[in-house]
């Protein structure tokens, strides 16, 4: 097997609290902690979490926004924040981001058209004809007329500026798609076109995908391997089918029985929710021990203390659980 | 407060029902000229004690509906048509003053934001004590007592400690079941929820509709809830109404309409939303197209430019909502009668 395409070994994101006129350091923010993942070509990996537990600042320290406090991020086996000017140049043309507000991510005075140019001027394409014919040919793929190119972003509406967000990541033929929750901003009839817009893309172009998002229904159809993030660190990995047929740990079976439901409807089942009240944790003061104490039901003495290592349930799965360890040792 | 209605018109059986809307049009008279007719022609009935789901995409009207009961619509929207009959009365025809009693009291909302909702600068055993103070004058302790009465209700038990903080120093989900509680202090009879769990956690959202069936059960008051999102409807509610461009495309039981939809449209939201459910094929079935501009709506069906199985007829006229038997009505002339949800996803 190749190497894989990003893999991120150990991964730390802490910010520093500053106070008072010497702008002394108080505390530190650990809003990412110790991430460990690979991602292999043509795979998509869908991180899930919920609002607050880091995702959008790990997707920066990916794309090369924010350098990690901790850690290395390798694409194609070279760290990124090693690379020289040249070499960074090269990678932000095969790494791209979808943010997740079409709106705000589009300049408001650029038409679709200098927007997409933009991206190509940057990376030195000169032709003219050539960058022209590239956005015409962009715009078809992503299922939008070329005459829009000449519209400006209030002109569009949401599901469209959404696709030229996808097609901007798109003219240069990315290997990698990191997307930052890129339908949850849409009207609930536009996000399937989405979503299959970005699984067609994927088949013909054979690009990775890091998927974004923040509950375990939307992607289902799209995810190969998945991975729960909670207060900076991942509960849970494995492949789709492991996630949703048998998930371990306390925090993924909560997010599987809170997810929409058609047939729980149908069956009339309740409301039981594993979980206690409260929000998840301030990332300048996480808990001791395992993160998810706080509101965990099952939570025993030594989760306060000891923090659980990543313990393989079946192989590709891992789950970081006291508890879950203790049952698969018996 | 609890008049039971002279007007008995109607062949229901009429002390059952809390409230029954009837061709309600709300429109909004733009400045350029344009109307936008939000809310065209809605219709429904919600028994007491019943749970009534209406879905949508924005700009479906959904909430405009709900701000028309309350006669909160902002300028420049206008009811144009129809009757709101609560309770016996049209809310229409009461006096601003008759109108204010009821705002409350009897019919609450719930407000998508719980950030905003909240004057910041005001405590929040404030808030809910001027909720109460608006209707009715009663001693402190009394009203202390209700203050305290209502947040037991959403299953908030350190209420000592609450009433005295800002709003600000609670998580977005707790002050929304704080806002829950603020709206049942008077017990209303119907409680309007538009879109209480959009913008929260996963986790959040399951906590606040937790509370909202707590509440219900122990007040056995009516609950309209608003939202986009089908699992929150399918767990949630007795009735589901699913509008499109302002009018009421499908409106039936929730499990009819779950497992086997009759409007095109229905059936293609269930086909196309993400759910938690295997389905049988990797690609979700999408609607082709955009909901349409709501200045001019296409005539005949709103739908049929997205309409897979649109004919010569829907182009011309405005499909009504009809019975279909069933206590189930559609608004289509060709309604899918073979089709089912379980043909998508694999129910277990």
């Amino acid at each position: 097997m190749s190497a894989p395409i990003l893999e991120i070994v150990n991964v730390n994101k802490h910010y520093p609290i500053r106070k008072g006129f010497f702008n002394k350091q108080v505390g530190l923010k650990q809003v990412v902690n110790c991430i460990n993942f690979k991602i292999e070509d043509g795979e998509t990996v869908a991180l899930v979490g919920e609002s607050g537990c880091g995702k959008s600042v790990l997707l920066r320290t990916i794309i090369g926004l924010e350098p990690p406090t901790d850690g290395r991020i390798l694409f194609r086996e070279k760290d990124i924040y090693k690379k020289d000017k040249r070499g960074m140049k090269e990678f932000r043309k095969k790494v791209q981001l979808i943010f997740q507000n079409a709106f705000t991510a589009l300049h408001p005075r650029f038409t679709i058209e200098q927007s997409l140019e933009e991206v190509l001027l940057l990376t030195g394409m000169k032709d003219r004809k050539k960058r022209e014919q590239i956005i015409i040919d962009t715009l078809k793929k992503v299922g939008l007329d070329p005459v829009y190119r000449f519209r400006y972003p209030e002109q569009l509406s949401g599901g469209q500026c959404q696709r030229v967000i996808i097609a901007r990541a798109l003219v240069e033929q990315p290997d990698l798609i990191l997307a930052d929750e890129p339908i949850s901003s849409l009207d609930v009839s536009l996000q399937a076109q989405v979503l299959n817009l970005l699984m067609d893309l994927q088949d013909e172009y054979k690009m990775s995908m890091l998927f974004v998002a923040h509950d375990l229904a939307i992607v289902r159809q799209i995810a190969s391997k998945i991975m729960i993030m909670y207060a900076g660190t991942i509960l849970e990995s494995g492949s789709s089918w492991e996630i949703y047929n048998n998930a371990q740990h306390p925090y993924t079976k909560v997010l599987l029985k809170s997810a929409p439901s058609i047939s729980k409807g149908i069956n009339e089942e309740g409301f039981h929710l594993d979980i206690k009240v409260g929000d998840t944790p301030n990332p300048d003061s996480l808990p001791k021990g395992c993160l998810f104490n706080t509101r965990c039901m099952y939570s025993e003495e030594r989760c306060f203390h000891e923090k659980p290592m990543a313990t393989k349930v079946v192989p590709g799965h891992f789950v970081s659980c006291h508890l879950v360890k203790q049952m698969i040792e018996e | 407060m609890g008049e039971v209605s002279k007007v008995n018109t109607h062949q229901d059986n009429q002390s059952d029902v809390l409230l029954e809307v009837k061709n309600l049009k709300t429109y909004f008279y733009m400045q350029s000229g344009d109307v936008v007719r939000a809310v065209d022609g809605v219709d429904f009935i919600l028994k007491k004690g019943s749970v009534l789901g209406i879905i949508g995409e924005s700009g479906s009207g959904k909430s405009v509906t709900s701000r028309s009961i309350l006669r909160i619509v902002d300028e420049p929207g206008k009811v144009v048509g129809g009757e709101i009959i609560f309770k016996g009365k049209n809310v229409l025809e009461l006096s601003e003053r008759e109108m204010a009693k009821i705002r409350g009291a009897q019919i609450s909302l719930i407000f998508q934001d719980p950030t905003t909702s909240f004057n910041p600068y005001i405590k929040i055993g404030e808030h809910l004590s001027e909720a109460y103070r608006v209707h009715k004058k009663d001693s402190k302790e009394n009203i202390k007592r209700h203050v305290i009465d209502a947040l037991k209700m959403v299953g908030i038990s350190n209420y000592e400690d609450i009433l005295n903080r800002y709003p600000c120093e609670f998580s977005a989900g707790f002050r929304q079941r704080i806002f829950i509680a603020m709206a049942m202090i008077f017990n209303p009879a119907l409680l309007i929820a538009d879109e209480p769990t959009t913008n929260l956690g996963i986790t959040i959202q399951a906590e606040i509709i937790e509370a909202l069936i707590e509440v219900k059960e122990r007040v056995g008051n009516s609950v309209i809830i608003i939202t986009h999102d089908f699992g929150v409807v399918s767990q949630f509610s007795d009735d589901i109404l699913v509008m499109y461009a302002g009018h009421c495309v499908e409106y039936s039981p929730k499990k009819d309409l779950l497992l086997n939809p009759k409007h095109p449209y229905t059936v293609g939201l269930i086909q196309s939303v993400p759910l938690l459910e295997a389905r049988k094929t990797r690609r979700l079935k999408s609607i082709p197209g955009f909901p349409p501009d709501m200045v001019n709506i296409p005539k005949g069906c709103p739908f049929a430019p997205r309409c897979a199985y649109k004919q010569e007829k829907c182009n011309q006229e405005l499909p009504s909502l009809k019975n279909i038997g069933g206590s189930r009505k559609v608004a289509c002339y060709y309604p899918l009668y073979d089709y089912h949800t379980s043909d998508d996803l694999k129910l277990g």
